[in-house]
């Protein structure tokens, strides 16, 4: 691992006003708002499981693993990726480097989002808390680390492909907890509107299930049907990640200094 | 310039392939083995079906846990796979309810039974699953749309087992039975610590229990309790400042305004009251609009002012002194 490229993709976020600003708003003002909004049961499930899912760790994740891998002369940065490789540093160094720092940069946003809301939930004396458990921590870290790995493979696609996969996954993650019932005789009278609803939530559980690689602890440890299979998946899938984005980062060739 | 890169810096770290092929093997060999050998439970919910609830089990004090679900219906099989299958559920729902699940077979076969259709039209079942926590009489405590996870149903049920409390007193209330009802109240409010959106009325309920019980020293507790955690002006915060002789009888019918509601709640806490001075005048009358502008028949305020009516006229045929 290059300690210096994982200082730098920390502090880089902090070294422009819009980044902070913009961690702001994930850190404080969308759990602030998600805890004055769920008023009832149903939306509060509905608003928890955006605040505790994968949408705010692979926003969160994605903004902090910058400098798209594929791209160097459409950035801003310049010539800055031909730069770091002409220096004694691997690739796959660097991959792991981005991975760590954005997985550490989305633990702790996470961490605060989930201590702001309890704090405004006290505050309304409300009883719904998000846990602070050994279980939930873990299962915190774990994912982190997870989410980072899925946006250091998102960043590694040439930009607009990449961003196109990073709406549809951020959009797709909405769509799961919004579509977790079946409504009793709807294809009978909507019938078009249940396939398309049909389909969306196929594709949502495919995702679930596939792509977006979070893990419950407590749910692993806590069945009666003990299964290492959820294990496996998380760290399957974490490590499929790395291994493609640090084959398509070895594909790319940097020279630096070009005319 | 030249390019600046060894083969070293652009190949794949052995221990990252290494590790990424022997997870997926692992991953492919596990799931295909599961498909064909589930793992086993270690212990599981005993699900009944509605045919099989006995009388004995709707006048004990277990709460009922309902399963609205259909076999067609995806997010109930992830639900039995998920929250279901925790040690904590199985153990909650094992020891403090009875679970009970109620497959929709309109699908399969163009109508339910009618034990199943008719908690279906109890509890306004429109999708699946809903899960329903309720009284043994029926009353629902809590409800829930949609699947969720172990730690979401865990919650839910142990609210259910907090503010049964509060249930098991309105019933024992609408009852008679005071001194269970204040004991109810009484425990609701001490596991909830005033937190739940019920306590308002929890602790009205409770002064009116143990003013029925001659209480008057826990009456007057209970009272400067309520008083003290509930800060929001709206009702039942006027019944209470009322109760605390703070406020006449007018000024609170006056804040009530037009509200039916809120004149619901004056009148049937007001004519306990006033029954339970025995100006059984003011007392009947006030049941009697209670009765006559009541939209729901099933409501707190309706079957107590029935029930309470149903006193008077006895306690009025009653001789002096028996």
């Amino acid at each position: 691992m290059s300690y210096a490229v994982f200082l730098y993709t920390l502090i880089a976020k902090f070294s422009n006003p819009a980044s902070i600003l913009g961690l702001l708003f994930l850190a404080f003002v969308i759990p602030v708002m998600i805890s004055s909004v769920a008023l009832d049961g149903r939306t509060a499930d509905l608003l928890l499981s955006v605040l505790n899912g994968p949408t705010i760790a692979m926003a969160i994740s994605y903004s902090f693993i910058q400098d798209n891998i594929a791209n160097t002369r459409q950035m801003n940065d310049g010539e800055y990726l031909s730069l770091l490789f002409s220096r004694p540093l691997s690739r796959a160094e660097y991959i792991v480097s981005k991975w760590l720092a954005g997985a550490l940069g989305v633990f702790c946003i996470m961490l605060i989002n989930i201590l702001v809301f309890n704090i405004a939930q006290l505050i309304q004396s409300r009883s719904t808390l998000l846990g602070l458990d050994f279980w939930s921590i873990s299962s915190l870290a774990l994912n982190a680390l997870s989410y980072a790995a899925l946006m250091v493979l998102i960043r590694s696609f040439p930009m607009r492909l990449g961003m196109t996969i990073f709406v549809i996954l951020l959009y797709a993650s909405l769509f799961g907890p919004a579509l977790n019932f079946s409504i009793n005789g709807y294809e009978s009278s909507l019938p078009l509107a249940y396939y398309f609803f049909q389909t969306i939530v196929f594709i949502s559980n495919v995702l679930q299930q596939f792509v977006y690689p979070g893990i419950d602890l407590y749910e692993v440890f806590n069945s009666t049907r003990f299964s290492i299979l959820p294990l496996v998946a998380y760290a399957s899938n974490m490590l499929l990640y790395l291994f493609f984005a640090t084959v398509l980062l070895n594909r790319r060739e940097f020279s630096y200094g070009e005319d | 310039m030249a390019k600046i890169e060894s083969a070293s810096a652009i190949s794949t770290p052995k221990w990252l392939l290494a590790s990424t092929l022997i997870f997926l093997f692992l991953r492919c060999g596990l799931a295909a083995y599961e498909n064909y050998n589930p793992p086993q439970a270690s212990d599981e919910i005993h699900w009944r079906s509605p045919e099989k609830i006995t009388e004995e089990d709707r006048l004990g004090r277990k709460l009922f846990f309902y399963n609205f679900s259909a076999d067609w219906c995806d997010p109930c099989k992830k639900l039995d796979k998920t929250a279901f299958v925790s040690k904590d559920i199985v153990g909650l729902l094992e020891r403090d309810f009875i679970p009970v699940r109620v497959i929709d077979r309109k699908k399969e076969s163009g109508k339910n039974d009618s034990d199943t259709q008719e908690l279906q039209d109890k509890y306004s079942v429109q999708a699946f699953p809903t899960l329903v926590a309720a009284m043994p009489g029926g009353v629902k405590i809590s409800e829930h749309i949609g699947s969720l996870n172990m730690a979401a149903l865990k919650k839910m049920l142990l609210e259910a087992n907090a503010v049964a409390d509060y249930f098991w007193g309105k019933e024992e209330l609408i009852d008679g039975r005071f001194a269970a009802a204040a004991n109810s109240f009484d425990s609701f409010l001490k596991h909830t610590r005033w937190h739940h959106w019920r306590a308002a009325f929890a602790g009205v309920f409770s002064v009116l229990a143990h003013r029925e019980l001659g209480e008057e020293a826990a009456s007057k507790k209970a009272l400067k309790d309520a008083l003290e955690h509930l800060h929001d002006p709206a009702f039942p915060r006027p019944i209470l400042l009322y109760f605390d002789s703070k406020i006449s009888y007018d000024e609170l019918l006056k804040i009530a305004g037009e509200n039916k509601s809120n004149r619901i709640l004056c009148y049937a806490y007001t004519g306990l009251d006033f029954a339970r001075e025995k100006d059984y005048e003011r007392a009947r009358k006030n049941f009697e609009w209670v009765l006559s502008n009541s939209v729901d028949k099933d409501s707190f305020e309706y079957r107590i002012c029935s029930k309470a009516l149903g006193r008077i006229e006895s306690a009025k045929q009653s001789p002096p002194g028996s």
